[in-house]
């Protein structure tokens, strides 16, 4: 069994995008069987519209794809308003943050009441990690500090970085975060991601494409190439995803 | 003969990379990999001034795997230009490697241009990180590419997570530049790179031993060329540049 962690679903404002359907085939292709599907920021800015889009395609394809809510913080008591509509009512599994597209930084106090209601339902966060400025990882874990009790997943491993000075950083908020989990896509560092299983255990890290930014048949084997035990690969590979999306 | 155009040994205490020659070449022979371009995480002159005996050590231990790279600050002026000269007359260095996230200077500044000029003298290509951060930005070393035009030098990472457009339009305006694919996660862009500016411009490269040998390995393989491109890419193209 293998989940995607993080995958965009529809045409997105800046360009790229997916359908559901071709969704499908791709993770046919790769071997993924299901994908936990995140709305992208779409071209009428509606994001409501996008989780309904979401909310559709996890009702056409129920055993394929887990759906998450995406919500703009800056719309204040309208995006809790949607969080009811489209995880209390069309029971979308948990909720996803862009700091980069919104433009907001994550450990903006305008973020805390979406906690907050992560926290009262139950819901995992995603957080689009590593963007310069409003996701650094150390922002990512002065906002999941706060909130013990909700599990916060960082996509791209908390660094969009290649000069590697990132790497301390995001590996230190995973050490002082117990409830913040690593996506992997994009994550060019095999030994920070030996490093996570080893000295943080095997529940910290899920599988992540990302597409359409980032490649699956390349992003897949960051994980099943990697120098970790067949638990640990298991675990990355849908283990963790599942106990997250309960 | 698959040819890493990137790679590094050192062992640096201060930010817990502590990667010898023997962890690099334990890696190379599990992925198959035949040489690599070696560079420290030290720049020179600097805090360690024994790197490059280090590197000519772990050369001389590996003479048919490894091949040197003076890894340069140009703050210190005409003795980073005497390092350089060392590491060329003295070792036989076949490379310099910029890593200006690590020293802050831009890259067309006046100090790193008189090197990568003395670089052009001896005919040896001059490596640039070049990704998403201040000082390593595509379009800052473009800059110093036009005040040296006839130096060969690398774009390390093919511009990173975000500056990918920028890198390709330089390889393809440029006769003398060059990138590799370490680290950066998009394939299509190595396509890209092979249709707009030729496969004879892009170098497969790892970044080892951080990475994922056989990531890096299928990066290359995902992008589409053709098998003689593919051959180019994975060390063709290295070997030309470096006369090997």
């Amino acid at each position: 069994m293998v989940i995607d962690g993080h995958v965009h679903v529809g045409q997105s404002l800046y360009g790229l995008g997916v359908t559901p359907e071709q969704l499908l085939q791709v993770m046919d292709e790769v071997g993924i069987n299901k994908s936990v599907i995140v709305p992208v920021k779409p071209r009428d800015y509606d994001l409501s519209k996008a989780n309904s889009y979401v909310a559709q395609a996890v009702r056409d394809y129920p055993d394929k794809f887990i759906g998450v809510a995406r919500i703009d913080p800056w719309l204040g008591n309208d995006a809790i308003e949607e969080l009811e509509r489209a995880c209390l009512y069309q029971k979308l599994k948990g909720i996803a943050l862009h700091p980069w597209e919104e433009n907001f930084q994550i450990n903006n106090p305008i973020v805390f009441p979406i906690m907050d209601f992560a926290e009262r339902n139950k819901l995992p966060v995603v957080i689009e990690g590593g963007y310069p400025h409003v996701s650094h990882p150390l922002q990512i874990a002065d906002l999941a500090r706060r909130y013990p009790k909700v599990t916060v997943v960082m996509t791209n491993g908390g660094e969009l970085d290649l000069s590697g000075f990132t790497r301390g950083d995001a590996h230190t908020a995973m050490k002082l975060c117990p409830n913040l989990i690593m996506g992997t896509s994009g994550l060019c560092s095999h030994e920070r991601l030996v490093d996570t299983v080893n000295q943080l255990g095997p529940n910290r890290v899920i599988f992540e494409s990302h597409l359409p930014m980032m490649e699956p048949s390349l992003e897949i084997l960051r994980i099943t190439r990697a120098s970790i035990s067949e638990e640990a690969k298991e675990a990355a590979l849908s283990g963790n995803a599942l106990r997250i999306y309960s | 003969m698959i040819i890493d155009a990137h790679a590094h040994i050192d062992e640096v205490q201060a930010l817990g990379w502590i990667d010898p020659p023997e962890k690099l070449v334990s890696l190379m022979d599990k992925a198959g990999i035949d040489k690599a371009v070696v560079a420290t995480y030290a720049n020179l002159p600097g805090f360690n001034p024994t790197a490059m005996e280090y590197v000519a050590n772990a050369v001389n231990k590996y003479p048919e795997r490894l091949i040197p790279y003076v890894r340069l600050d140009p703050w210190y002026g005409d003795r980073a230009i005497e390092v350089l000269v060392e590491a060329v007359e003295k070792f036989n260095f076949k490379g310099v490697k910029f890593h200006p996230v690590h020293y802050t200077l831009h890259p067309y500044g006046e100090q790193t241009v008189n090197i990568i000029k003395k670089a052009a003298d001896y005919d040896i290509p001059v490596m640039f990180h070049c990704s998403d951060e201040e000082m390593s930005l595509p379009l800052q070393i473009e800059l110093a590419v036009k005040k040296v035009p006839e130096a060969k030098v690398i774009c390390a990472h093919l511009g990173g997570y975000f500056h990918n457009n920028d890198v390709v339009r330089m390889a393809a305006t440029y006769e003398n530049l060059y990138v590799d694919t370490c680290e950066f996660p998009y394939p299509k862009y190595i396509k890209k790179v092979v249709e707009q500016a030729g496969a004879e411009k892009v170098l497969f490269g790892t970044d080892l031993p951080t990475t994922n040998p056989f990531v890096e390995m299928e990066k290359i393989k995902l992008a589409g060329v053709t098998e003689e491109q593919e051959k180019m890419i994975f060390g063709g193209n290295i070997a030309r540049i470096l006369k090997l």
